[in-house]
């Protein structure tokens, strides 16, 4: 299960608002940490978390309270942050907690030499707040058991398509974004936040079985582009010239899915923070890991950052 | 839909309020009935001003936009709540369900002759409770005519009643378990309550009976497109695509394939002209991967440029 680091924000240079807005959800998400689980809970501070936070002020009629302090990370000056405190805020940090558990618990299995015996060390020193918010995330309706089998979970099955295995991440965004819907009070468009966090993950799953596609070759360990488009030469750039139209034809669909279900949302306001926050940060990883920059003559290119 | 608020002020549902803003101000700039005292349109330009304003009024006040957002969102769905695992949206394809011919109604002669002509008769009016009360009169005297099951079942379907819908589409199956459109018409039946995954067993089914049917082959691409199979839709669209290019349920999944493509270059790149990915265009926006669709010179510019 790799799903941290994926989410960062694309904005134009000349978005100032939006790189403003990135900034105070940043600063904000690491003093919620800092708040509810102490200083050493800014090390947990992820790009998913502060998108997680940029979508729900999004999605409220009005936005989070804004401060200004100086921060001991950022030097003295004071900045501004947004400032994310209420019973809800605790609740998805909970479940944020128990998630980079889950991982923990799945690294601490698949990994081996030293981040294994970090992960290990990480998942002692948690352990005691987890069965405390494991409870808790059971009374809120979380699907506890099957977040931690989908976690678990190893694809050895044989498949016959790529998209097949497109399911881990997707079904765990899924639980994640309806318990977000659910306990900030968004009913009225939770199958649309659902239908994001499925759409996401499927995303982030391609995007995993690409990246990791040379180490998985290494360590021999699964990846269905070895298992569908295995040839003799083990070489992951060769296999990916294989599957390219696939994975391009793949890429371009779900972005597609992904775009559509980004319209869908009834964002009150802040849509140009979402739309780099989720959409762009994946259509541009795809474009990177499927060299798709390099085969083009861009013309008129716009930059992001 | 003609009088969808986001429409009628020309933004797309993830507006901000200063999209939202910007764009009435524009708009009533245009239409302002001050500036077409003279005009022989000005009656037009009145009613249309007047309906730029319930758009503005309603959307610029968050509670009421998110009335609005949820009631056009139930619109969408029709009558039943699709389960939350997958995208919220009826696949416009029910028009394709096999319903009994006029051949059906000559059949028997005496009452069920007529009762058969009386019931195709308030179906094809969209009479559909009528239809239901006919049917039920038929089968007293021919209780194992399966297309009357099947009527029926369409009757239900229409009138968002999915479960007697699936009953009855069964009971035609039992009767006649070698005809395709059985198990077509019940395949669609799960597409509409947005179950695509029950779906493709039917559809599955349906194309293994009736071999080379481009309407069932088009069902099931919809129904693993539905799912986030990409790649399987891919081979049964085109395999339907080469028996019949024609064929209004293989023009029609085309063309939303296209619909999707531009939603996403609309989302990622709001203010482009160009779609790119042709010698004329500039740089790649498909992800490389939809040559029939713009990559061909001359046939590229589907947002202008």
């Amino acid at each position: 299960m790799a799903m941290f680091g994926r989410l960062r924000g694309y904005f134009k240079k000349t978005d100032r608002e939006s790189h403003d807005l990135y900034r105070k959800t940043y600063c904000g998400a690491c003093y919620a940490l800092d708040r509810r689980f102490g200083p050493k809970g800014r090390l947990l501070l992820s790009y998913e978390l502060v998108a997680a936070f940029a979508l729900i002020g999004s999605l409220m009629d009005s936005e989070f309270g804004l401060v200004s302090n100086s921060c001991p990370l950022r030097g003295f000056g004071k900045r501004d942050r947004f400032v994310f405190d209420n019973s809800s805020v605790n609740d998805l940090l909970d479940l944020y907690l128990y998630i980079i558990y889950l991982k923990a618990s799945d690294d601490e299995s698949d990994e081996k030499g030293l981040r294994r015996i970090l992960a290990s060390i990480f998942k002692s020193a948690i352990k005691k707040e987890i069965n405390g918010i494991e409870k808790k995330l059971i009374e809120n309706g979380f699907p506890v058991t099957n977040a931690k089998e989908l976690v678990t979970q190893r694809n050895h099955v044989k498949i016959n398509w790529l998209d097949e295995s497109l399911n881990q991440s997707s079904e765990l965004i899924g639980f994640f974004a309806a318990y977000i819907a659910d306990r900030f009070g968004f009913e009225n468009c939770k199958s649309e936040i659902v239908s994001l966090g499925h759409n996401l993950g499927r995303c982030i799953d391609l995007i995993d079985m690409i990246e990791d596609l040379h180490s998985d070759l290494k360590h021999h360990r699964f990846n269905p582009i070895v298992e569908l488009y295995r040839d003799n030469s083990h070489d992951s750039k060769k296999l990916l010239q294989i599957a390219d139209n696939d994975l391009k034809y793949l890429a371009s669909e779900l972005s597609c899915d992904l775009a559509i279900s980004l319209d869908n949302l009834p964002l009150r306001q802040n849509s140009e923070l979402v739309r780099g926050i989720f959409g762009r940060s994946i259509e541009f990883r795809f474009r990177k890991i499927l060299h798709i920059e390099e085969q083009c003559e861009c013309k008129h290119k716009e930059v992001y950052t | 839909v003609a009088d969808d608020f986001y429409q009628i002020l020309g933004v797309n549902r993830s507006a901000s309020q200063r999209e939202i803003e910007s764009a009435y101000k524009k708009l009533a700039r245009e239409y302002h009935p001050d500036l077409h005292t003279n005009n022989p349109l000005a009656g037009l330009a009145e009613e249309r001003m007047k309906l730029i304003n319930e758009a503005y009024s309603t959307l610029k006040n968050p509670g009421a936009r998110r009335d609005y957002d949820f009631t056009i969102s139930q619109g969408k769905r029709g009558s039943y709540s699709p389960p939350p695992d997958y995208p919220a949206e009826e696949p416009p394809f029910r028009g394709y369900a096999h319903r009994p011919d006029n051949k059906w109604g000559d059949m028997g002669g005496g009452e069920s002759g007529k009762l058969r002509n009386e019931a195709l008769a308030a179906f094809n009016r969209k009479d559909f409770q009528k239809t239901i009360n006919i049917i039920n009169k038929l089968l007293v005297i021919e209780p194992n005519d399966p297309s009357a099951y099947n009527l029926l079942a369409l009757a239900f379907m229409e009138t968002g009643n999915f479960k007697n819908a699936f009953s009855h589409f069964s009971t035609a199956i039992r009767l006649a378990p070698s005809n395709p459109i059985y198990y077509f018409n019940r395949g669609i039946c799960y597409l509409s309550y947005g179950q695509p995954k029950q779906s493709i067993y039917d559809l599955e089914k349906a194309s293994n009976l009736d071999v080379d049917n481009p309407l069932y082959l088009i069902g099931l691409a919809r129904a693993y497109k539905m799912t986030g199979k990409h790649l399987q839709a891919k081979t049964y669209s085109e395999h339907a695509r080469s028996i019949d290019p024609n064929h209004p349920a293989v023009v029609q999944f085309m063309n939303e394939g296209d619909g999707r493509m531009r939603s996403r270059v609309e989302y990622y790149y709001p203010n482009r002209s160009g779609c790119g990915c042709c010698p004329c265009c500039g740089d790649c926006l498909c992800l490389g991967s939809c040559c029939d669709f713009c990559c061909v010179p001359g046939g590229c510019c589907i947002i202008g440029g």
